[in-house]
């Protein structure tokens, strides 16, 4: 493992049966998230990205090879899904293309959803999560609905979500595939100044090779490999 | 935060729909139970309000409420002879069509054993009880009548001196309070044209027995522990059939209305089975509406408990809107009913702890669609 990683992926592998014929979508990945760096993902639709995410955020467990969390493993082929939510709920934040705000609930209570989870009191919860929107220059919208929202504004809000348990990883699918290119870098910028500010190792999984002075390192996948990059 | 409160906020109209249709079930539901408790209670109404210890009614018969019973006019005589008896009142109840007002209603007459029972235990709205032995009537409100109308019953006229209320008999008729004897004439009115064809014929006309004629004969003993002696007593004689009050309610339960409860319980049964049916549809489609959230709820790690409880409570929440829309909407309209539809708190307590019973096994159907959610179907 590499030094100083907070999170290591060994030799990934994750085979999924598809009308029981054995597909595999990643095989023998290994990459190491080191905190305060943005680390992107790049690669063509189908070259296991996603497959890839789901595994280093323990959405999903490995059909072989581990995820270890500070030098400690705590996922491979053995681990059950239901103890690794526990671990979710405390360290990671997600942001996905689209924003996935709940829609019966308004942007403050979106983001304080993570803190609820986590037995945050209330008043703090609202508190915290008011601060977030504020930072993120959307803390007048804090009670609209996500459908009164624009697209570029239920990201922010989305980010703040993710950002509200204070975790030390965040893991963005696709950021940027549903904003324009000002919305996007402004997205990317946003997930720059979290790395150097509050120490977050970031991992960005995208397609668009545009905004490379964002990230630390780039890795680039294909046919579930990686090809080419710095580990 | 309550999720569930937060998504009825988001839906209020469909929300409001479903728990108003649920509320109107609940509803028919409290209507059914009500319109029982009112049956059984106008059924009991003469037994209790008489408050005789014994019934004396013709032999080998369940009467006079389970079926027909003559006895003697002049039993009560007799009756009172009997050692440990206090008190014997002439008892006689029957329903007839009378025209009033131009219009034909059916009335109960019950007959009170004037002088003896002058009716003081008849609650009265208006006018006075009984203070004449012939000619007089209290009547019930559901009557349409008031103090001081006339009314033609048999060959006599009455006039109305009180008016009470609440006074019906097991058919819902409106009671008309007369002494016995003006109920015992009343009784065996006949036409004019039928006592001349039956004596043409040489028959009698009515009356089974001869002389006029009593439903039953209700005796007050000394103290409850005469009770059992005063009717073996009694039911010595061969020619009648005693029984006690709780007999009496139970005659009437079992007899006459046991089919009845056994009815109205199945349709209580089959509302709860419609309001299971209806809860589980409205939670299932709620759930399924909301499986892209529950997977992102899982994704960012919410135990399984917060799910449930969200899909529990926006199912108990339907179930305490739709019993409060039902209760509102009972106490509101049921009053108008022309029968008594007599709500007990005890019932609708009941009612709705059936209905939060059938809330929460109504959302098993949503919490087992959506414990199956996986958080990757975020991502999906």
């Amino acid at each position: 493992m590499s030094r100083g990683a907070i999170l290591h992926a060994e030799n990934v592998t994750k085979i999924y049966r598809a009308g029981g014929v054995p597909v595999r979508a990643i095989h023998n990945v290994t990459v190491s998230l080191y905190p305060s760096k943005v680390l992107a993902i790049f690669g063509p639709s189908g070259s296991g990205k996603t497959t890839f995410l789901m595994m280093a955020g323990l959405i999903d467990v490995p059909t072989s090879g581990e995820v270890l969390f500070r030098g400690q493993t705590i996922s491979n082929s053995k681990s059950k899904l239901s103890e690794l939510s526990a671990f979710r709920r405390r360290h990671i934040g997600f942001v996905f293309q689209r924003a996935n705000l709940i829609p019966f609930l308004t942007a403050i209570e979106n983001v304080e959803i993570p803190l609820q989870l986590n037995d945050v009191p209330q008043a703090s919860a609202k508190e915290r999560a008011l601060s977030l929107l504020n930072l993120l220059n959307v803390g007048r919208r804090a009670n609209s609905l996500p459908q009164q929202l624009s697209g570029g504004e239920q990201q922010r809000v989305a980010i703040a979500r993710a950002l509200a348990n204070k975790p030390s990883l965040l893991f963005a699918d696709e950021p940027t595939g549903a904003l324009d290119s000002v919305h996007g870098r402004q997205v990317l910028s946003l997930f720059r100044e979290v790395a150097d500010q509050e120490g977050v190792a970031v991992c960005v999984v995208t397609h668009d090779t545009r905004a490379t002075e964002f990230f630390d390192d780039t890795v680039f996948m294909s046919d579930g490999a990686i090809v080419k990059g710095r580990i | 935060m309550n999720l569930a409160w937060k998504d009825i906020r988001f839906n209020r109209s469909r929300y409001l729909l479903t728990a108003c249709g649920v509320g109107a079930i609940i509803c028919a539901t409290i209507g059914m139970i009500a319109l029982y408790r009112g049956i059984v209670h106008e059924a009991l109404l003469v037994i209790y309000e008489s408050d005789a210890d014994l019934w004396v009614v013709q032999a080998n018969s369940h009467g006079p409420f389970a079926e027909v019973s003559r006895i003697f006019g002049t039993l009560d005589r007799r009756v009172e002879g009997v050692s440990g008896v206090r008190r014997v009142r002439r008892f006689l109840q029957f329903n007839r069509q009378f025209t009033f007002n131009n219009a034909r209603s059916g009335f109960s007459i019950n007959g009170l054993d004037f002088p003896k029972d002058d009716g003081m235990w008849v609650p009265l709205l208006a006018g006075r009880h009984l203070t004449k032995g012939h000619y007089e009537t209290i009547v019930d409100i559901s009557t349409g009548m008031v103090v001081g109308d006339v009314i033609r019953l048999g060959r006599d006229d009455f006039t109305v001196v009180g008016l009470t209320s609440g006074q019906v008999d097991a058919s819902g008729d409106g009671i008309l309070f007369v002494t016995v004897a003006d109920a015992m004439d009343i009784d065996l009115y006949a036409p004019t044209e039928i006592i001349l064809l039956s004596r043409a014929t040489k028959t009698r006309p009515t009356a089974p027995l001869p002389g006029r004629s009593l439903s039953a004969v209700l005796v007050s003993v000394n103290s409850s522990d005469d009770i059992a002696a005063v009717k073996s007593s009694i039911e010595r004689w061969g020619d009648v059939s005693v029984f006690t009050q709780d007999e009496e309610v139970g005659l009437v339960l079992s007899g006459a209305l046991y089919k009845l409860r056994i009815q109205l319980l199945s349709f209580v049964f089959l509302m709860l089975v419609v309001n299971f049916a209806v809860i589980s549809l409205a939670v299932y489609a709620s759930v399924l509406e909301k499986l892209h959230a529950i997977a992102l709820l899982k994704l960012m790690g919410a135990r399984s408990r917060v799910v449930i409880l969200m899909i529990v409570q926006y199912s108990l929440l339907i179930g305490v809107f739709g019993s409060l829309f039902a209760v509102a909407t009972s106490v509101t309209i049921f009053p108008w009913f022309p029968r008594t539809v007599l709500m007990l708190p005890q019932d609708i307590a009941a009612l709705i702890g059936a209905v939060v019973f059938v809330c929460v096994f109504a959302s098993w159907f949503g919490v087992s669609r959506a414990l199956k959610v996986r958080a990757q179907e975020v991502l999906a």
